[in-house]
């Protein structure tokens, strides 16, 4: 299969074969970002020549019977707060916004190791701080099923680079939501790995202890296609984990018989729509008829989990841009701003009481899911809405459910779960044990083959 | 639960941002303030049950990974 949709698990064994050319391949999704980009504002920089010329290095390398794996020609893109060497890096702010940095950040590198070709970079909410990609300065980016609406964040470029077929896979970042809600809000796959597994090297921070990078694709198996590139220790990133990575794409296949799943009720579900109450209560069996049990049970102090996770974000976000805030306050948002001022008014006494309660929240939420595999939950409680009428109550909803999950930094990814009534995708995240992404993606897969949300592609 | 009045928000900001804000900022901080004293009222009320807790640690300072520059990959 080719075409805009095709999934990078189609298409890589035709490029090695020789069948598809990656310099074709990179000439569709030029053509399709200059063709539909104007609309939905995903690439904040397309970079075309460097593109094609990396596609043709690609191609020549094939050609020569060296073949180095299933990213080997294939196009991506990558949000625009990874360094790429000689390429404007902004973050969404004018505080970078002429910064062309002389490096590339790890998962960059990772990716031209894997002999990826880079489209450009995608835009992003304000310093990623904020999960509507309603960006003050670059443009609001929009949701390719319906374009009055904002694609969630902070990796909305890359959602939406993916979603509409642009890329055929992409880099985003995680502090809160900002993988796995924006792939919940344009119907594709979201993986944040589990804390220290791929290296924020030459990221732009938001908050150190919750930052995660990971890809957002159209399909699980291309997501653990990415993740294998990107996975592994880092020296550079002080929170990187020296952990062994298994390959998860070798028991993608295995099924889920036998496995126990959580479906914790409790929070999750409050103030949840009922749409995606009853989508997430239906993909439960789905799973179930897969042969997984579902088991439902509280979680423990997962408010408290929601409320230190905010306060870790705020304190560190503040920390990381006290300058920035003091000596070049114009360069941002009134909101960014406010935020950053508020975490200011956090002491060092609060975050670190903040902390320890953490490790208590993190030592107890394992000792509860030692009987389980995993935890299934909405990823989150709304859809995407209209970017001129926005709820503020959906402002904390739309990371409630995931953050949970960066304050304890577990593995989850999020797969499409079905559509509203209006059109608007929904989302099922899928949360695993510490380093155990291979369990994650092979859940989400058995669901993926169960279902066919992930076939279905907006119309440009 | 009913809504703060502009002032009630005013002194909230006075307290834990150390300054005056100004009515047109009232908006900005009209949920986030309540929420931060919230939150930092129940850090007050979970600190004598964090008797034998350290701060979690995710940063490592030194490891033999780091310190020689290699690891696994």
């Amino acid at each position: 299969m080719s075409g805009p949709f095709a999934t990078i698990a189609e298409i890589a064994p035709a490029i090695a074969a020789g069948e598809v050319s990656p310099v074709a391949l990179a000439e569709a999704a030029l053509a399709r970002i200059a063709g539909h980009d104007e609309a939905l504002n995903a690439f904040m920089t397309v970079t075309a020549e460097a593109a094609l010329a990396e596609a043709r290095a690609a191609e020549a390398e094939i050609a020569a019977g060296r073949w180095r794996g299933p990213l080997h020609g294939v196009p991506v893109a990558v949000k625009d707060l990874f360094a790429t060497r000689g390429v404007r890096t902004t973050a969404g702010s004018l505080l970078f916004d002429d910064w062309v940095p002389d490096f590339d950040a790890a998962a960059v590198e990772r990716l031209r190791g894997a002999v990826a070709v880079i489209l450009g970079k995608t835009g992003l909410h304000e310093l990623a701080y904020g999960s509507t990609s309603i960006n003050p300065h670059y443009g609001a980016i929009r949701n390719p099923w319906d374009r009055s609406c904002h694609p969630g964040g902070s990796s909305g470029g890359s959602a939406v680079a993916v979603a509409a077929g642009m890329a055929f896979g992409a880099l985003g970042s995680d502090t809160g939501c900002s993988i796995r809600q924006p792939a919940a809000c344009c119907g594709i796959v979201g993986l944040k790995p589990t804390f220290g597994r791929i290296s924020k090297f030459g990221a732009i921070p938001l908050a150190w202890s919750l930052d995660h990078v990971g890809p957002l694709t159209r399909s699980v198996a291309d997501a653990a296609i990415m993740y294998q590139a990107l996975a592994g220790f880092d020296p550079r990133d002080a929170c990187a984990a020296d952990e062994p990575v298994t390959d998860p794409t070798a028991g993608l296949g295995d099924g889920i018989a036998g496995r126990r799943i959580v479906l914790p009720r409790a929070f999750f579900f409050d103030q949840c729509e009922p749409e995606i109450t009853a989508a997430v209560e239906a993909a439960a069996q789905v799973l179930a008829t897969a042969g997984a049990t579902i088991e439902e049970m509280a979680l423990p102090h997962i408010a408290e989990a929601h409320l230190t996770g905010n306060l870790t974000i705020m304190t560190e976000a503040a920390t990381y841009h006290d300058e920035n805030r003091r000596t070049r306050p114009e360069k941002l948002s009134t909101e960014v701003r406010a935020l950053l001022e508020l975490g200011q008014g956090l002491s060092a006494v609060e975050y670190l009481q903040a902390q320890r309660l953490r490790r208590r929240i993190t030592q107890e939420l394992l000792r509860a899911l030692a009987p389980f595999d995993a935890i299934i939950t909405p990823t989150a409680p709304v859809p995407a809405t209209p970017i001129d009428n926005s709820p503020p109550h959906h402002g904390p909803l739309r990371f409630r459910n995931t953050i949970p999950f960066n304050l304890t930094g577990l593995p989850a990814i999020s797969v499409p779960c079905g559509f509203t009534g209006g059109g608007l995708p929904m989302g099922l995240q899928i949360v695993g044990k510490p380093f155990d992404e291979a369990m994650v993606l092979r859940i989400a897969h058995a669901y993926e083959q169960a279902t066919d949300w992930h076939t279905r592609h907006p119309a440009l | 639960m009913s809504e703060l009045t502009q002032e009630q928000i005013r002194e909230m900001a006075k307290s834990i941002l150390g300054r005056e804000i100004d009515p047109s900022e009232v908006e900005t901080y009209r949920t986030r303030l309540p929420y931060l004293v919230r939150a930092k009222q129940a850090l007050r009320d979970w600190a004598p049950r964090l008797a034998d807790d350290e701060p979690a640690t995710v940063h490592r300072l030194l490891d033999r990974a780091r310190a020689t520059g290699g690891g696994r990959s």
